[in-house]
């Protein structure tokens, strides 16, 4: 049973695959608004909790709220309009090949059933400002791997959603190309977005403390740990 | 930018030929089966009808040959006022050797056996009750049997009935066929572009969102099918040398054979776009 005001909220959250226990009892909550970065070693569960908030997994014991519906008991409608409230960069970047970068940021406009050609200059100020003007017409097979998550950063706040779920945004991008992904998450922070990031790019997190309230949240054998100690 | 988006779904992966092709032969055998029941149909129509108009009375067979049996002028007598008769007339014997001739050929004179003499009766609308007419002729020529032709018609009528039936089960089959052929296709579609239709699914997309995305195509192959199909079994059937014969009923009204060929192709494309849409939101609601 959800029972806080966050806008995401675990509780005794449980997940395994197979035997391998990834989550142990996660108790957590990020209020509306914040901004938080995940990090943890690589299989330490980043993408699974991720994945817990977005949907694609609901947890083996305990429960999940996001945005105050209780994630394992929604029907496919119900989550389909969840994750319209949400902005979503995941690890593979998920474009669309056979749709032009342009298409490609402007899809989910048209999942919310917006025309993109409305929002048209927004579309472009977004791929300018990462970089991708120049490659509105390009296809995702014809973009560098670093460029292919600019896109799907823009792709994921085009909505300006209430929440943003990115998971290592910044993997493959350089370094100024991250400070605009990083100042986009903060604007939409800014404008009351909660944000939350998985990263292992501790100067990504060092920039966003030096602006804002960011915080980390680190996750060790399965448990978060912020500060130093179990949430 | 092109003036026309693309779908979110790649053209590869929601474009099932081979539905166009199925469709395609399944109006082709559809407007075949329903033309051939609407023949039988008009065959028997014709002959049904042209047997209902008409009545015959049998009178026992004559001592001579003489036309003016007592028998015969009483039976005329008693049809000639009779309710719902427009006409009797009594068989001539020319008349009733032509009638013999494709049986005995021209050599019999049929005033030399002892046949029964027959009155045409024309029927007129509505006709009089075979009951009634019967106990009519039993009151003014007893043994005159009244003959309204009904033991030829049902036959017919139920080979009619027969052909309808069989036209509709084999419709009905080719239906079920398409819709396996559809759900296959879009089971395909669906699996080829999982990764795609994951992306949409996370980024919130509704399921009925994504079913329309593999429906429009499939239906719009079931339509090109149909409408290739259903002209080509018209012109089949308008160059096929059947040998039928005028006779054997008019021709099929051009209007109710542009109609099937009108009606078949959006009758595919409506069942292909229908069990798509139901297959992929079932598969949909199966996926996690």
């Amino acid at each position: 049973m959800w029972r806080g005001d966050g806008v995401i909220a675990f509780e005794a959250a449980d997940f395994s695959y197979g035997a391998h226990r990834v989550l142990r009892a996660v108790t957590l909550t990020l209020e509306p608004g914040s901004l938080h970065f995940l990090t943890g070693r690589s299989g330490a569960g980043k993408t699974t909790l991720l994945k817990l908030i977005y949907l694609a997994l609901t947890p083996a014991a305990g429960s999940v709220a996001v945005m105050g519906a209780e994630t394992a008991t929604l029907g496919a409608a119900a989550r389909a309009a969840l994750r319209r409230r949400m902005g979503l960069v995941l690890q593979d970047c998920d474009l669309l090949e056979h749709l032009s970068i342009r298409d490609n940021i402007a899809l989910p406009l048209r999942i919310a059933g917006q025309d993109p050609r409305a929002r048209e200059a927004d579309i472009l100020a977004l791929a300018r400002w990462v970089g991708l003007d120049a490659r509105l017409e390009a296809h995702p097979r014809e973009l560098s791997s670093g460029e292919r998550r600019r896109a799907a950063v823009a792709r994921a706040v085009v909505t300006a959603p209430e929440l943003v779920i990115a998971d290592e945004p910044t993997g493959d991008v350089d370094e100024e190309a991250a400070g605009r992904i990083l100042e986009l998450f903060l604007e939409l922070n800014r404008a009351g977005a909660t944000v939350l990031v998985a990263t292992h790019d501790m100067s990504l997190i060092r920039k966003a403390q030096g602006r804002a309230q960011a915080r980390t949240l680190r996750l060790e054998d399965g448990a978060i740990i912020r500060a130093g100690a179990a949430l | 930018m092109s003036a026309r988006r693309p779908g979110p779904v790649a053209p590869h992966a929601a474009t099932p030929y081979l539905v166009a092709v199925v469709s395609g032969a399944m109006c082709f055998l559809a407007v075949l089966a329903l033309e051939a029941a609407g023949g039988a149909a008009r065959v028997s129509g014709a002959w049904s009808d042209g047997m209902a108009g008409a009545a015959t009375v049998r009178i026992p067979a004559p001592e001579g040959r003489s036309a003016a049996t007592p028998l015969a002028v009483a039976a005329l007598a008693a049809l000639s006022d009779a309710p719902g008769v427009a006409d009797a007339r009594l068989l001539a014997a020319e008349e009733m050797a032509a009638l013999a001739a494709p049986w005995l050929g021209d050599a019999l004179n049929p005033a030399e056996w002892p046949a029964p003499l027959l009155i045409d009766v024309t029927l007129a609308d509505p006709p009089p009750a075979r009951d009634a007419m019967q106990a009519r002729l039993d009151a003014a020529a007893p043994g005159a049997l009244y003959d309204d032709h009904a033991a030829w018609r049902a036959p017919l009528e139920q080979a009619a009935a027969a052909f309808r039936r069989l036209a509709f089960w084999s419709v009905g089959l080719m239906g079920i066929a398409l819709a396996a052929m559809v759900t296959a296709a879009a089971r395909a579609s669906l699996a080829g572009a999982a990764a795609t239709v994951r992306t949409l699914r996370l980024l919130g997309a509704r399921d009925g969102d994504v079913a329309r995305a593999f429906e429009r195509p499939i239906a719009l192959r079931a339509l090109i099918g149909g409408a290739l199909g259903a002209p080509a079994a018209a012109l089949a059937l308008s160059q096929a040398p059947l040998g039928l014969g005028p006779a054997l009923g008019a021709p099929a009204p051009w209007s109710a054979t542009l109609a099937l060929i009108v009606a078949a192709p959006p009758a595919s494309a409506a069942l292909a776009w229908l069990t798509a849409r139901l297959a992929i939101l079932l598969m949909l609601r199966r996926a996690p």
